[in-house]
């Protein structure tokens, strides 16, 4: 109370509106306007009553009977989002089970603006790109770690694996993920439990062993998104672009790996599969065997699409074929473009 | 701080401003130079916009806390301190049981320092990571209000989370 100035009510008065009401810039969350907290008659423990139960130098007593109270359900929206920023989205999920409240913390996901690297399950201090170089050494960290990083402005984050030859297994949880870049890896299986945002991926798989593992992996692992989706916790069907480079040009089972991935992400807009220039597909060219150097399809629901072939031995009516074949139930337009060069 | 010369402009005195931040919960009082106190931008706003009087009072925080508080701010403003040794500092500073933490985090919120509020709030964080939704509850005391069919529901729906968890 300010005292000194003789009006003491009166400054005190414009103490407090000073604290209530001088806006502040939310300093990481985008939150949506969240009400005061709704359990205030459940747990009064906020703002006006909290008076009432913090008290100086809480000894052992006050403890325990503290802990019959559940404090921490009760604080405000904003501050238990940002507690639950620095977990990762496995234990920011399971936190759902705790209490109804809790509950709807976790359905606010989608509005809220987490750092990549917290959530992602290997660390790379402040950088735009978690760049896994070495396999051995990330190992660890990349299957189970749990660290953590102060990049908490990460808009546009993107991941790159590369070379990370005895990096067996990759999980990524990433709300903020928009681009996933894959190359030159053996990594054996890849899964993507939480990345709502993701949009771009890029395999490059230079190793034949690697191809079919690989590919074989992520279809099976992206219907746990889809159960995710479901709970609306998370939209994870969003991927737009998808790259695949091809190391090897054998590769008969390319329909068969390549459809199921298709069917999981039915926003795709363009798909680029690279392919080798065909070196020994002269005559007898197998169907699967994709002689397209460069598919570029631009699918939007039977839109245009333009298929490149490096490959004169492919008309124009095989490749079309080929490509109606690869996306199965995902029909081509007629009038789709396709180039034989 | 970066305001701070402006403040100055207006102080009568030429010597450091301090101000004096009061608990309303105990009514203890703290004296901290200005520099110090503007780190909570709740503070800073009210003194950039002329509505701090020389006792700035701080209702709903205790005296106890806000020394913390004041204790993280003091760090922070000296500015010949490492980067290590503000690290040490905060991990002293936070190295608190778990309803001091939480009226940590309300008052760093309340005086929006954002530093405060990422370590402890990192530091709550900490003890609910990698740990059992049973644990956490039995740690923090929250109250489970679903009912066991309730709760089977939200933990089927995020299967993913719970593997290999009980």
């Amino acid at each position: 109370m300010n005292m000194t100035t003789g009006v003491a009510g009166k400054s005190r008065g414009l103490g407090m509106e000073g604290l209530h009401g001088c806006t502040r810039p939310r300093p990481r969350l985008h939150l949506r306007q969240c009400p005061p907290p709704p359990l205030s008659e459940k747990y009064p423990g906020n703002a006006d009553t909290e008076e009432n139960h913090i008290s100086p130098l809480p000894d052992e007593d006050q403890i325990s009977t503290l802990s019959d109270e559940d404090r921490i359900s009760a604080l405000p929206d904003d501050v238990l989002s940002t507690i639950l920023s620095f977990l990762t989205m496995k234990d920011y999920v399971k936190t759902s089970v705790l209490s109804k409240r809790w509950r709807y913390l976790c359905a606010s996901l989608s509005n809220m603006d987490f750092d990549i690297s917290t959530l992602f399950d290997w660390r790379n201090d402040g950088m735009e790109c978690a760049y896994v170089k070495d396999g051995e050494t990330y190992r660890r960290d990349t299957t189970r770690g749990r660290i953590k990083t102060n990049c908490v402005k990460n808009k546009r984050a993107f991941v790159k694996v590369e070379d990370c030859m005895k990096l067996m297994e990759i999980e990524i949880n990433a709300i903020n993920l928009t681009t996933f870049e894959f190359s030159d890896c053996r990594t054996k299986k890849l899964s993507f439990p939480c990345v709502p945002k993701l949009e771009k991926v890029s395999f490059s798989l230079d190793y034949d062993a690697s191809f079919s593992r690989i590919l074989g992996e992520v279809p099976m692992s992206l219907p746990q998104l889809e159960s995710l989706c479901k709970s609306n916790c998370c939209n994870a069907r969003n991927i737009k672009q998808l790259e695949l480079y091809v190391g090897s040009d054998d590769r008969s089972d390319l329909v068969d790996v390549i459809s199921p991935l298709l069917r999981v992400c039915p926003l795709l807009q363009k798909l680029n599969l690279v392919l080798p220039c065909p070196k020994r597909c002269g005559e007898g060219v197998n169907k699967s065997c994709l002689d397209i150097s460069t598919l570029n399809l631009k699918k939007e629901y039977v839109g245009e699409g333009k298929f490149v072939s490096r490959n004169k031995n492919m008309n124009v009516e095989k490749i079309r074929k080929m490509v109606r074949d690869l996306l199965q139930e995902n029909c081509l337009s007629e009038n789709a473009e396709v180039i034989v060069l | 701080m970066a305001s701070a010369p402006e403040n100055e402009k207006n102080a009568s005195a030429p010597e450091k401003k301090t101000l004096t931040l009061k608990s309303m919960i105990n009514n203890e009082e703290f004296v901290v130079d200005e520099h110090v106190a503007l780190q909570s931008v709740t503070i800073k706003n009210m003194v950039d916009s002329d509505c701090a009087g020389d006792v700035i009072p701080v209702p709903t925080i205790s005296g106890e806390i806000l020394a913390l508080v004041i204790e993280y701010c003091k760090n922070h403003a000296n500015p010949s301190a490492s980067e290590d040794d503000l690290k040490k500092a905060d991990a002293g500073i936070v190295a608190k049981d778990i309803y001091t933490l939480i009226d940590l985090v309300l008052a760093a919120n309340f005086l929006d320092i954002k530093g405060l509020l990422e370590v402890t709030s990192q530091k709550i964080a900490d003890s609910i990571k990698d740990l059992p939704h049973q644990d956490v509850r039995e740690i923090f005391g929250v109250e489970n209000d679903y009912t066991p069919e309730e709760e089977a529901a939200v933990r089927a729906e995020h299967d993913w989370a719970f593997e290999g968890f009980p």
